[in-house]
């Protein structure tokens, strides 16, 4: 792959990325930017929407945590952009939860300039709460050495960490550091936008081979990882027996749905009239078994699980956010991996593949028929 | 002179011998109450009186706001068959609130608390030396002694009393472990309640009116200090702009803290609705004159917002403190100005199903000081 090979002095890609969106700004292919920034009590990151410059200096475009999936972020621009040509800096998963929400209509791409980049994984939210200076060291750290002890266990499944020449994630930008001389990291384009942007900047592209290997071998230990936690993760979901245990300790509490990118419903019919029911239908199915969990939960994690699984990107924001500790990214990771293959679709692959469940196909599914 | 039935044997034995009998009778269909199955625990409805040996009334854990669930069994009609429902006091107010909010109904509803020593946070539930935990909670609890690891809105908690049970069961007595005493707080409970289940005695104590063990009177004191305590540590009352930024500056706005509180029981969520959506121009004007925003936009707009929606109510129960994915205190914040405002307008939560919300009344001659 080709690309454009910058300076980050002593490794600090954050200080390299921000001075290349500067000299963006400067040459008007940007206008602003959404980046990651700490938040003034510096325990925690947020998003942040700015065409100041101090405030884009003191941003932190690839940050430790993922407290708001990007794409959420983004959605609260539903209405409408205050500006045309908006930087987002965000992760390969956030990228591709973005990807599938523009084809749900919650996000407009038009104004948006997508810039991912190489993605090492992020620490759990509640380890980094503990002590978020201790969680700045880790993560430092993590960036230069890609060690995945101290990442979440979503991410350590995660083979969508880099563009190759197979596609699997789609930005118009992206930022690489695997496989870059020390000191430096390179800019590829990832789409027709990103080139006219790399061409409009007049930057030397250089050919990034160097790459190709250590990209190829991350990818190749995120996948054994994932083979190896599936033989675990497997016998527990299948069956209906398995499944209530995988889930009987879910309180109900629906935060999975609530910070999921995908579940953009304002109303989630799990929470509406339709599952409202009397006393009697409670008791008639309380009867059948002598006893009842009240509420059940199965049916929301099952029924959410058939309305997204098809664009479920593995971004593991519901395991972060699950008080019970429940592997429920992992859960619909697996789950999502399988129906997404059934139909040849990867979720957030590429602005124009549509949902599958937008098309009709004749012959489809022959073999399930009857 | 109030009634009580003596029981001889330990608490937990005693209360299932004693909801297996009125299945059995069919005075109730069901029975609402929590079970345990290894690490997780859950209200369950149980109609099979087999299974109410499964049954954990008094395990210290809250795994959803029993009340906010009794309005879910309840508010599209009331019930035609009794059901008993063992449930923690401030669960039992928080159904109070939502009945008044025309969101349930206490029909045909057999409502059995105890005197709470509080609960644990929801995820110790996994952990390895529960059952040891459990012990030690018990043991304080018998001995009149606030138990260590409880939830911190359990610690500053001194509505302890379930006054509008219709059973009381006081767990803070030393004899719990061979006997204990269901004292009849209502007329709905005498209907329950007959020879069969015990000698009728008349007790010396009547939890409605206030008058209980001074044990139980030490105990409320202590947590009222606690609570004193707290709020000095907290200081929410003297946040400022820049002291709200930082307590809810790690806010990612999932709303759970919304979506458990028993309170808390519009479908929509006014801050989730159309009205709230971040219009292109109001961005614009934001951005102009801040020239950053946070996006998603008004996390804490929403705090303040729900604590507007519901300080009158709360009951500090602590579910959304167990429930935030980002630590933030949020009971121990709506449980303390929450008390501040129902100071104001002295009203206490569920103290009393027939006195008004504060907020649904107009009083002429209110809040005066506050004009101006």
């Amino acid at each position: 792959m080709d690309g454009v090979i910058l300076k980050a002095q002593n490794n600090d890609f954050n200080k390299g990325i921000k001075s290349f969106l500067l000299s963006g700004l400067k040459n008007g292919v940007f206008d602003s930017f959404i980046l990651s920034m700490q938040v003034p009590a510096k325990d925690s990151y947020a998003w942040i929407l700015t065409y100041d410059e101090g405030l884009v200096k003191s941003s932190t475009p690839i940050s430790p945590i993922m407290t708001v999936q990007g794409a959420r972020a983004l959605k609260s621009l539903r209405t409408g952009t205050p500006t045309q040509k908006i930087a987002v800096v965000m992760r390969p998963c956030e990228m591709r939860a973005v990807i599938e929400l523009s084809k749900l209509n919650q996000i407009n791409l038009n104004d948006l300039i997508l810039i991912s980049y190489d993605c090492p994984g992020t620490l759990p939210i509640k380890n980094y709460l503990e002590d978020p200076e201790k969680g700045e060291e880790v993560f430092n750290k993590i960036l230069l050495d890609w060690d995945d002890k101290n990442i979440r266990e979503t991410c350590k499944l995660c083979d969508k960490v880099s563009v190759q020449e197979e596609k699997t994630f789609q930005s118009d930008l992206h930022i690489t550091t695997l496989g870059i001389e020390q000191n430096n990291f390179a800019i590829i384009s990832n789409s027709e936008k990103g080139i006219e942007i790399l061409n409009e900047l007049k930057l030397e592209i250089k050919n990034l081979s160097s790459r190709d290997e250590p990209v190829k071998k991350i990818i190749e230990t995120r996948r054994k990882n994932r083979e190896n936690s599936r033989k675990e993760l497997i016998p527990q979901l299948i069956g209906l027996d398995a499944l209530s245990e995988f889930f009987s300790k879910c309180i109900n509490c629906k935060v999975c749905r609530s910070v999921c990118p995908i579940c953009y419903c304002r109303q989630c019919y799990f929470s509406s009239e339709k599952v409202k029911y009397s006393m009697e239908d409670y008791l008639l199915q309380a009867s059948t078994r002598g006893n009842m969990k009240f509420l059940p939960s199965l049916l929301f994690q099952v029924g959410r699980m058939t309305h997204m699984s098809l664009s479920c990107v593995n971004c593991g924001a519901c395991e972060d956010a699950c008080p019970m500790d429940i592997k429920v990214g992992q859960a619909f990771s697996y789950v999502g991996d399988n129906v997404q293959k059934l139909f040849d679709y990867l979720p957030g692959r590429s602005f124009e593949e549509p949902l599958p469940l937008s098309v009709y196909r004749e012959e489809e599914f022959k073999e399930i028929e009857n | 002179m109030n009634k009580k039935i003596k029981i001889n044997k330990s608490v937990e034995t005693g209360l299932k011998e004693l909801l297996i009998s009125l299945l059995e009778s069919r005075k109730i269909k069901a029975v609402f109450t929590l079970e345990r199955n290894k690490d997780a625990v859950y209200y369950s409805l149980i109609t099979d009186l087999e299974k109410v040996d499964q049954a954990s009334p008094f395990l210290p854990f809250m795994p959803a706001n029993g009340g906010k669930l009794l309005s879910k069994l309840t508010d599209i009609k009331s019930i035609s068959e009794p059901i008993a429902a063992v449930i923690h006091p401030c669960e039992l107010a928080a159904f109070i609130e939502l009945i008044k909010k025309q969101q349930g109904s206490l029909d045909n509803l057999l409502i059995i608390s105890s005197v709470c020593p509080g609960v644990m946070p929801i995820n110790n539930i996994s952990e390895t030396n529960l059952d040891e935990k459990i012990k030690k909670y018990f043991e304080s609890a018998k001995n009149s002694n606030i138990p260590t690891g409880l939830r911190e809105n359990c610690e500053i908690c001194s509505r302890i009393i379930p006054t509008n049970a219709d059973i009381i069961i006081n767990l803070m007595d030393k004899d719990i472990d061979n006997s204990f005493e269901l004292y009849i707080n209502s007329e709905k409970a005498e209907k329950f309640l007959g020879d069969e289940n015990g000698e009728i005695l008349d007790s010396d104590f009547d939890f409605a009116n206030n008058t209980f063990p001074q044990n139980i009177k030490d105990i409320i004191s202590q947590k009222e200090k606690n609570r004193i305590a707290v709020n000095e540590k907290y200081k929410f009352d003297q946040l400022g702009m820049d002291g709200l930024i930082d307590l809810f500056g790690k806010c990612i706005g999932c709303h759970s803290c919304g979506g458990v509180c028993p309170i808390c029981y519009c479908e929509l969520c006014d801050f989730d609705s159309a009205e709230h959506e971040y219009k292109k121009n109001v961005l614009k004007s934001d951005l102009n004159s801040r020239a950053g925003v946070r996006l998603p936009p008004n996390t804490i707009l929403y705090q303040l917002g729900r604590l507007n929606h519901i300080s009158t109510s709360c009951v500090g129960c602590g579910m959304c403190t167990d429930v935030c994915p980002v630590d933030i205190p949020v009971g121990m914040i709506f449980s303390s100005i929450g008390n501040s405002v129902q100071e104001l307008f002295k009203y206490i939560p569920g103290e009393n199903l027939e006195e008004a919300n504060p907020i649904t009344v107009y009083k002429k001659e209110e809040l005066t000081n506050f004009e101006d």
